[in-house]
């Protein structure tokens, strides 16, 4: 190739023009590409000739490129009766770009599902790029059936899988009848792992003498009964407890009990049943809670507060001595909402969901009666920093924050 | 054990080593510096070190950076291991922080070199298996790409745009939201 003519470097000398950088070799290319701060800058090196190209489309390299590089808030899945839709992050969050390629490629639809149209599948919860969908909610009976058809699906590459019904010999062998199940709800449990193709889907069955924590698996494609237990032997002052939506922490699932100061435990490789004392009161004083992961394996969890000074998020960490024996919460901070938020005034906040190291909180402008509806306005609080970021605006009031990778860096999902 | 430790420490700094670049320069440097590089520590592993170690892969130039690198960096982990035995744990901890801003300001001063020295410290540090220095190359060159067009990363590295226009609209409409 020719020297290029540098005009800002006008020297007469020939020895003065800059030696070229020696060639590299594929490995050590990779070792620089690997270091590249964004999936953007990869992305726009990857234009720039065909060797760089070759790269960055390898499907080894981009498995080792999403290991250092953890996946982005691209925007929130939102639930509106039936109809699901996906709202990208605001336009001037850094990710807004990628978000928008995801947008256009992905089918938010789920029009590609058999009998997609009679009746019709709901998106009921968002994990690791892959949509849990419920069928036909809208046209059954709550209180005969609660053992929905489930779907979960790829809206990317639009490759679904659907999810069987718990067998009712399957409950029989833990002494639940169908016509005794008052709940049970449906979530995907998060791999941790985004290049894992298989996953997992817990419901937790509630009857009014049992409860049944029931696994479906796509590898084997059945359902089988992870654990189950009286009510009466957990111990709680209710005779019936209601559960919270399980969240999962350090491969353990958590279910807040409500009206009482108590965690369920369900330790997913032990499989045994445990309760953790939540700071006394806490139930009184708090809408809501997520139990997030602290850091060096401590569980932590961030509890909306409302009181008469507005509402705010206080962070504790359940602390072990050394003993081994537990010395419980400790609360680390407090985030006041209406500060950090720069909004006042009439609206009200609802933490909604928590993600990889982040609580959402929803804020909506008029809790009122009025029909017209201002658009809710979504933030991410950071749990170790505590900084705030308004993250979307939409007019739906159920949404899960939706993460994920740029379309064509994106892997497999099933 | 402890004075057991800092009796091997001074015999490994007596220890010399000749390392000998690919125009025949030689340089003396202590068995610390020089097994930062795990190429060469297997060399004195297996007993092949007398007589200097010919690099030939590297020019006198570049082995005198890498050498610096490495001095600078083995004083560092062997002040660190001096310390943790002799300090209580809030001094050890303010003399980490402290050597760890002198590395940090060293290995910034270290990386102000042209692009071909750079890339010559790139190869040079994958031969030698310095991971330190590998990194540390690595990431410079990683950082001076964030944010470039295309165009800027050809013109910086000496790159030919070898695609065709046909792969050329065909990445640029995979890669489109990457430009906006």
């Amino acid at each position: 190739m020719a020297s290029p003519v540098r005009s800002t470097t006008p020297r007469l000398e020939p020895t003065e023009s800059p030696r070229q950088p020696a060639a590299l070799t594929d490995d050590l290319l990779e070792e620089i590409f690997l270091r590249l701060e964004s999936y953007a800058d990869l992305a726009r090196a990857s234009t720039a000739c065909a060797s760089f190209r070759r790269l960055a489309a390898d499907p080894d390299f981009l498995r080792r490129f999403r290991s250092r590089h953890p996946p982005l808030l691209l925007g929130f899945l939102c639930f509106k009766v039936q109809v699901g839709c996906f709202q990208p992050v605001l336009a001037l969050h850094p990710n807004a770009p990628a978000a928008h390629a995801l947008g256009s490629a992905a089918d938010f639809s789920f029009g590609f599902l058999e009998d997609s149209t009679d009746p019709v599948w709901a998106p009921c919860n968002v994990c690791d790029g892959r949509v849990l969908l419920v069928n036909g909610i809208l046209y059954c009976d709550f209180s005969r059936c609660v053992l929905w058809d489930l779907a979960v699906c790829d809206p990317l590459s639009r490759q679904y899988l659907h999810v069987p019904r718990i067998p009712e010999d399957l409950l029989a062998s833990v002494q639940i009848k169908e016509r005794d199940i008052h709940d049970a709800d449906a979530e995907l449990v998060p791999s941790g792992d985004w290049e894992d193709t298989s996953f997992r889907v817990l419901r937790t069955v509630n009857s009014s003498a049992r409860l049944a924590v029931c696994v479906f698996s796509s590898t084997s494609g059945c359902w089988s009964v992870a654990a189950s237990t009286r009510w009466d032997a957990l111990g709680f002052s209710v005779q019936r407890p209601k559960l919270a939506t399980p969240q999962f922490v350090y491969g353990s699932c958590y279910w807040k009990v409500k009206t009482l100061d108590k965690l369920l435990k369900l330790d997913m490789n032990t499989l045994v049943f445990s309760t953790i004392d939540l700071p006394p009161g806490l139930e009184r004083r708090s809408t809501n809670i997520a139990i997030v992961e602290a850091g060096e394996g401590n569980l932590g969890m961030c509890s909306q507060i409302c009181d008469v000074n507005g509402t705010s998020v206080d962070y504790y960490i359940f602390m072990q001595n050394l003993s081994g024996r537990t010395n419980g919460w400790h609360m680390k901070n407090t985030t006041r909402l209406s500060d950090t938020t720069r909004l006042s005034g009439h609206g009200v906040y609802y933490m909604f969901g928590s993600a990889e190291g982040y609580v959402f909180i929803l804020y909506s402008p008029q809790f009122s009666n009025e029909p017209q509806y201002d658009e809710f306005v979504c933030f991410s609080l950071e749990i170790n920093t505590s900084n705030i970021e308004r993250v979307s605006s939409h007019e739906y009031s159920f949404a899960t924050p939706y993460f994920g990778f740029p379309p064509s860096m994106s892997p497999r999902r099933m | 054990m402890a004075s057991a430790g800092s009796g091997d420490e001074k015999a490994a700094a007596a220890a010399m080593i000749t390392l000998i670049s690919s125009d025949n320069e030689k340089f003396e440097v202590t068995e610390a510096t020089a097994t930062l590089s795990q190429t060469i520590r297997h060399m004195i592993e297996d007993g092949c070190t007398d007589g200097g170690v010919p690099l030939p892969n590297v020019t006198s130039k570049i082995l005198a950076r890498v050498i610096e690198y490495c001095k600078k960096h083995a004083t560092a982990a062997a002040g660190e291991e001096g310390s943790s035995s002799s300090f209580s744990d809030a001094a050890f901890l303010e003399v980490d922080r402290a050597f760890l801003e002198e590395l940090e300001e060293f290995d910034d001063a270290f990386l102000e070199v042209d692009r071909a020295t750079l890339f010559d410290l790139i190869l040079a540090a994958n031969y030698l298996d310095i991971k330190g220095l590998l990194n540390l190359t690595c990431q410079k060159v990683a950082d001076s790409v964030k944010g470039k067009t295309p165009e800027q990363i050809r013109e910086m590295y000496n790159i030919v745009n070898d695609l065709t226009p046909e792969e050329e609209a065909e990445i640029r409409r995979e890669t489109q939201w990457a430009f906006e």
